[in-house]
C-alpha cells in the first residue's frame, strides 16, 4: 500500500517536472490538451484496421504548441504499446496514425483530412471551433478557463470508433 | 492468588467450594473465549472493512478515472458526492497522478476542524498503525489500460467497527452471564450428586463412633473416588473389627492362662468402682456366680477387718508410685465365713491423659497352705531349739544315770540272788536303763547320730522290749521268731527304742486290750524290691495290732516329725523310728485298715548267719577273779570315776583315775617307763576345757602303738563311737553302762591285745 502510494507520489511529483520546466513558454491550456490527447485513447476503441502496427501513434498536423508538449512523452508507453508522437504534413502520411490532432491552421483542408481519417479509422481531435460540427470526432474547447470537449458519435460511428461511457459522461456536448 | 485462596477459605463447606470452582472455571473459560472472540472479531472486521473500502476505492477509481484523466475535478467531486448514501465512509481523497487532491469527500458527522490537506496528512500517518485502527483506511491506484491516472484514499467511519464490536461484546457478555447461570445450576445439581454421598458417609461414621459397632458398613455410592473412600473406610472398620476380636481372644487367652495356673482374676474400673471377677476367683472362695456383684466393694467387704489397713496402705503406696506392683496378703472371707489367705497382685493397665489410673487388673492366689506350712515350720524351729535344750539336759542326765545304773549293778554284785534286796535292785537297774534309753533317744534327736552297730540278737532285743513295755498291760504279745533267724549288726539301744515305740503305739491303739503279733523271718532281696534296698540278706520283722487303725491321710504323714494324732504326743516317736531304721540301712512300712488294725513291717540287713551268743554273762561270772591288770580311767565327772573304780575293782582290776587327757598321757608315759603299762585306758570323749579322748588317744598311741584304748561317751551317735577303730580305739562303751557291759568291752579289748 505504502509502496503504491510512493509510486503515486513519485509519478505525481517527479515525472511531470521536465514538461513543466519547458512548458514555461507553453500556455497551461496546452498541457491539459496534451493530457486529453494522450488519455482519450484509454477511453476509446479503434477499429482493428486502425491498430495494425505494434505501436500507438499520436499524429499532429498543423501549427500547434502541442507538438513540443508531447515531445516530452515521446518515449512513453500507452498501455502495452509504445507511444509515438509524429508530426505529419500530408494526408498520405496518415497511415499508421491512431490519433490525429488537427491544428486550427488546418481548418482549410478538413474536407480532405477528415474523410481520409474516417476511412482509416483514425480518431480525430482538434481545438478548432465547431470541429465536431464540421465532422471531427472530439473537439476541445476552452470554457471559463476550463478545457471541455464535445463528441461527435456519428462521425465516430462512421470511422468505426466507440467510446467508453465515462468519456461520454464527461463530454460537454455529444452529437449523435 | 491469595485473594482466590481467601475466597476459597471463606467457603467453608465442600458444597460452596465446589460451586465456586465450577463457576470460576466456567467464567474463566468464557472470559478467555470472549476476549479471543473480540480479538478475532476486531481483526476480521478490520480485514473485512479494508476489503470493503478497497472495493469502494476501486469503484470510485473506475468511476472517476476518466474525469481524473481529463483533469475534471468537478466531475470527480460530483461522483464522490454520491457517497453520501454510504454512512460507513468517513472520508475519501482522490489524488491525481501528481498527488494533488482532485476531489475530497467526508460525511457530515465528521466535525473535525481541519482543511483537506491536513486531513490527508493525518490519514497518511494512520497507515502506519492500521492494526489497532478502528477506522481502517485503504489506498487504491486509479489506472486505465495500465496507465496510472491517480489514486483514491478511503477511510471507514470508526463508529462502524465500534458498533459491531460493542454488539459482539454485548452478545459475549450475555453468553457469559447465561453460562454462569447454567454453571450455578449445574453446581447445585452436582452438589446433590457429590455431597449427598459424602454427607451420608459422614453420618455413617458418626454412628459407628457413637455406638462403637464396628460391624457396620457404609454404603458405597456416588462418584468413583467416593466409592473408593467408602470402601477404604469399610476396610478400616473391618480391620478394627478384626483387631477387636483379636484383642478379646487375647484377653480370653491370658485369662485362661492365669486361671490355668489356679489364680483368680479381678478387673477393676477405678473411677466407676465397677469390677469383674473370674469364675475361678469366685470358686476358690466357695462363691457361685450370683453371689458376687460386679463391684469392687465386693472385694473390700470380704477382707478380714484386721488386714484392711495393711491392704489399703499397699494400694495407696502402689498408686502413689511407691511400688512396681500392687502386692499384698490378706485373709479373705469365704462363703462359709471361714477365712483363706489370699495373695493379691495387681497392676494399673490404663490411665487417663492426666495420669489418673482408670483400670487395674490383678490376680488372687490362695496361699492358705503356704501360710500353714510357714506356721508349721515355725513350730519345727521352736521344737528344734527345744531339742537342743533337751539334748544338753540329757547329757548331764545321762552322766548321772550312769552313776545310778553302775552303782545299782555294783550293789547287785554284793547281794546274793536270793536276797530280798536283789529283785528291787534288778528292777531299779532296769528302770534306770530305760531312763538311759530315753535320754539316748533325746540325744539322738538333739544331735542326729549314727548308730553304734554291734552284732545283736533280734529275738533278745524284741523280747526285752516287749516284756518291758507290755508289763502290767492288758495286751497279749504273740512272738513268732524262729531259731533260724539271722543275726543283725545293729545298735541294740536304738533298735529297742524302735520296738518300744512301736509297741507303745500298739498299746495305745488297743485301749480295750488285744493281741500284738510280732513275727520275724529271714528274707533274701534281689536288686528289684519295693523297698528300694540293695540286694542281700535281710530279716523282716512285723508288729501287727488289732487296734482302731490309721486313716489314709494320717498314714502318709505318720513318719513326719512332730506329726501326732495323740493329744499328748510329741510327734517324735515314729519319726525317730523311721530315722533309726533308715540309718540301719533298712526300711519300714505300714499298712492299716480302720477298725481292724495296723501292721508295721521292718526290713533290716542281716549277717546271713545265726547269732552266736557271746559269753558276757560268763565274764560277769568271773567277777571276783584275780586282778588281771591295771586300768586307767579318764573322765571329768567325779561320779563316773568313783563308779568306774567300784566296778573295775569288783571285776578284779587295779584302777587309776585322772580328769584330763594331758594327765592321762603323763600317767601312761610313767607306767611305760616303770614297765608296768596299763592293760587298758577308758577315756571320756569330751572333757570340757581340757584335752579330750580323741587327742589323748593319738598321743598315747604314739607312745605305745599297742595301747588298748576304750572310748566312752554319752553320745552314742558321735562318729568316733560308731567308728572307734579308725581313731585308734580298741573298743567303745556308751554311758550309762552296766558292769557287764564294761566287763564285756574290757574282755574284748584284752582279747584283741592278746591276738595282736
Amino acid at each position: 500500500m505504502v509502496l503504491r502510494l510512493l509510486v503515486i507520489v513519485l509519478l505525481g511529483t517527479l515525472v511531470p517536472l521536465p514538461p513543466c520546466a519547458r512548458a514555461g513558454e507553453v500556455p497551461q491550456e496546452y498541457q491539459v490538451k496534451a493530457r486529453y490527447l494522450l488519455n482519450i485513447p484509454l477511453y476509446s476503441e479503434l477499429p482493428p484496421h486502425a491498430m495494425k502496427g505494434e505501436g500507438y501513434s499520436v499524429c499532429l498536423i498543423g501549427e500547434t504548441p502541442l507538438a513540443s508538449v508531447l515531445e516530452a512523452t515521446r518515449s512513453k508507453m500507452l498501455g502495452s504499446r509504445p507511444l509515438a508522437i509524429r508530426t505529419v504534413e500530408e494526408v498520405g502520411q496518415l497511415e499508421r496514425c491512431q490519433v490525429l490532432f488537427i491544428a486550427s491552421s488546418e481548418r482549410y483542408r478538413l474536407q480532405t483530412l477528415l474523410p481520409e481519417a474516417q476511412r482509416r479509422g483514425i480518431l480525430t481531435v482538434s481545438d478548432m471551433r465547431n470541429f465536431t460540427r464540421l465532422g471531427g470526432i472530439i473537439g476541445l474547447q476552452t470554457v471559463d478557463n476550463r478545457i471541455v470537449f464535445d463528441l461527435n458519435l456519428s462521425a465516430a460511428g462512421k470511422a468505426a470508433i466507440s467510446f467508453s461511457s465515462h468519456l461520454l459522461k464527461l463530454a460537454r456536448d455529444v452529437i449523435r | 492468588m491469595s485473594l482466590l485462596d481467601r475466597i476459597f477459605r471463606s467457603a467453608s463447606s465442600i458444597r460452596n467450594q465446589q460451586r465456586l470452582v465450577i463457576m470460576l472455571a466456567c467464567a474463566n473459560v468464557l472470559v478467555i473465549t470472549l476476549v479471543c472472540f473480540l480479538a478475532y472479531s476486531y481483526f476480521s472486521l478490520n480485514q473485512e472493512s479494508r476489503e470493503r473500502m478497497g472495493a469502494l476505492g476501486d469503484i470510485i477509481g473506475a468511476d472517476v478515472g476518466a474525469a481524473l484523466a481529463f483533469g475534471d475535478d468537478q466531475a470527480v467531486g460530483t461522483s464522490l458526492a454520491a457517497l453520501r448514501a454510504d454512512l460507513a465512509v468517513k472520508q475519501v481523497f482522490v489524488l491525481d497522478v501528481q498527488g494533488k487532491i482532485s476531489a475530497y469527500y467526508h460525511n457530515e458527522t465528521d466535525q473535525e476542524n481541519l482543511d483537506r490537506q491536513q486531513r490527508l496528512s493525518v490519514l497518511r500517518s494512520h497507515f502506519r498503525s492500521h492494526f489497532l485502527d478502528l477506522s481502517p483506511e485503504v489506498s487504491r491506484s486509479i489506472t486505465r489500460d495500465g496507465v496510472l491516472l491517480g489514486s483514491v484514499l478511503v477511510e471507514q467511519d470508526e463508529r462502524v467497527m465500534i458498533r459491531k464490536l460493542l454488539f459482539t461484546a454485548g452478545i459475549g457478555a450475555g453468553i457469559l452471564l447465561l453460562a454462569l447461570g447454567i454453571s450455578f445450576l449445574l453446581a447445585r445439581r452436582f452438589q446433590k450428586i457429590i455431597t449427598a454421598p459424602v454427607t451420608a458417609m459422614a453420618a455413617a461414621m458418626r454412628e459407628v463412633s457413637r455406638v462403637k459397632d464396628y460391624s457396620k458398613r457404609v454404603v458405597p455410592v456416588g462418584p468413583d473416588e467416593l466409592v473408593q473412600l467408602a470402601l477404604n473406610f469399610n476396610a478400616m472398620l473391618g480391620e478394627i473389627e478384626q483387631r477387636d476380636a483379636a484383642l478379646q481372644e487375647n484377653e480370653a487367652r491370658w485369662k485362661f492362662a492365669i486361671e490355668g495356673s489356679g489364680d483368680g482374676v479381678w478387673d477393676w474400673y477405678i473411677q466407676s468402682g465397677a469390677a469383674s471377677y473370674s469364675s475361678l476367683w469366685k470358686q476358690m472362695l466357695g462363691y457361685s456366680e450370683e453371689d458376687i456383684a460386679p463391684l469392687y466393694r465386693e472385694t473390700l467387704d470380704r477382707v478380714h477387718p484386721e488386714d484392711r489397713p495393711a491392704a489399703a496402705e499397699a494400694m495407696r503406696v502402689y498408686l502413689a508410685g511407691g511400688s512396681e506392683i500392687y502386692l499384698t496378703e490378706y485373709r479373705f472371707r469365704c462363703k462359709d465365713d471361714s477365712y483363706r489367705w489370699i495373695l493379691s497382685r495387681g497392676m494399673v493397665v490404663s490411665c487417663s491423659e492426666a495420669g489418673q489410673p482408670l483400670r487395674m487388673i490383678g490376680t488372687h492366689t490362695d496361699i492358705t497352705e503356704r501360710k500353714e506350712q510357714e506356721k508349721e515350720l515355725l513350730k519345727i524351729e521352736k521344737l528344734e531349739s527345744l531339742g537342743v535344750l533337751a539334748g544338753g539336759i540329757a547329757h548331764d542326765f545321762n552322766n548321772i544315770l550312769t552313776a545310778v545304773v553302775g552303782n545299782i549293778s555294783l550293789a547287785q554284785m554284793f547281794v546274793a540272788p536270793g536276797h530280798r534286796s536283789f529283785k528291787p535292785l534288778t528292777e531299779a537297774e532296769r528302770a534306770s536303763v530305760r531312763a538311759g534309753e530315753l535320754a539316748q533317744q533325746l540325744l539322738t534327736f538333739a544331735r542326729g547320730g549314727e548308730p553304734v552297730r554291734k552284732l545283736a540278737s533280734l529275738r533278745h532285743i524284741v523280747n526285752e522290749s516287749i516284756s518291758l513295755a507290755l508289763h502290767g498291760s492288758n495286751i497279749k504279745a504273740v512272738v513268732e521268731i524262729p531259731d533260724s533267724i539271722h543275726a543283725i549288726e545293729a545298735d541294740a539301744g536304738q533298735l529297742s527304742q524302735v520296738f518300744n515305740n512301736l509297741i507303745i503305739n500298739a498299746l495305745q491303739a488297743m485301749p480295750e486290750g488285744g493281741t500284738l503279733a510280732v513275727a520275724a523271718r529271714n528274707e533274701a532281696l534281689d536288686g528289684k524290691n519295693p523297698c528300694s534296698l540293695p540286694a542281700g540278706s535281710y530279716i523282716r520283722l512285723t508288729f501287727s495290732d488289732q487296734g482302731c487303725g490309721i486313716s489314709e491321710d494320717d498314714l502318709t504323714r505318720i513318719f513326719d516329725p512332730y506329726f501326732s494324732t495323740k493329744p499328748k504326743g510329741n510327734g517324735l516317736g515314729l519319726a525317730s523310728v523311721y530315722s533309726i531304721i533308715n540309718k540301719h540301712s533298712g526300711h519300714i512300712g505300714v499298712t492299716s485298715t480302720l477298725g481292724e488294725g495296723t501292721s508295721f513291717s521292718i526290713v533290716l540287713p542281716s549277717t546271713g548267719g545265726e547269732y552266736q551268743p557271746q559269753q558276757a554273762d560268763a565274764q560277769s561270772q568271773t567277777a571276783g577273779d584275780q586282778a588281771r591288770g591295771h586300768i586307767l580311767v579318764m573322765d571329768d565327772e567325779e561320779l563316773i570315776l568313783s563308779l568306774a573304780i567300784g566296778m573295775l575293782e569288783y571285776l578284779g582290776y587295779q584302777v587309776t583315775t585322772c580328769e584330763s587327757g594331758a594327765e592321762a598321757i603323763a600317767l601312761y608315759q610313767t607306767s611305760l617307763e616303770t614297765g608296768s603299762a596299763y592293760a587298758s585306758v577308758i577315756m571320756d570323749l569330751t572333757i570340757p576345757g581340757g584335752m579330750g579322748g580323741k587327742t589323748a588317744a593319738e598321743q598315747i598311741l604314739a607312745l605305745d602303738p599297742g595301747a588298748a584304748l576304750v572310748v566312752s561317751s554319752g553320745y552314742s551317735n558321735d562318729p568316733i563311737m560308731s567308728d572307734f577303730k579308725s581313731y585308734g580305739f580298741s573298743g567303745s562303751v556308751t554311758k550309762p553302762y552296766t558292769i557287764s557291759e564294761l566287763a564285756e568291752v574290757l574282755a574284748s579289748v584284752a582279747g584283741q591285745r592278746a591276738a595282736s
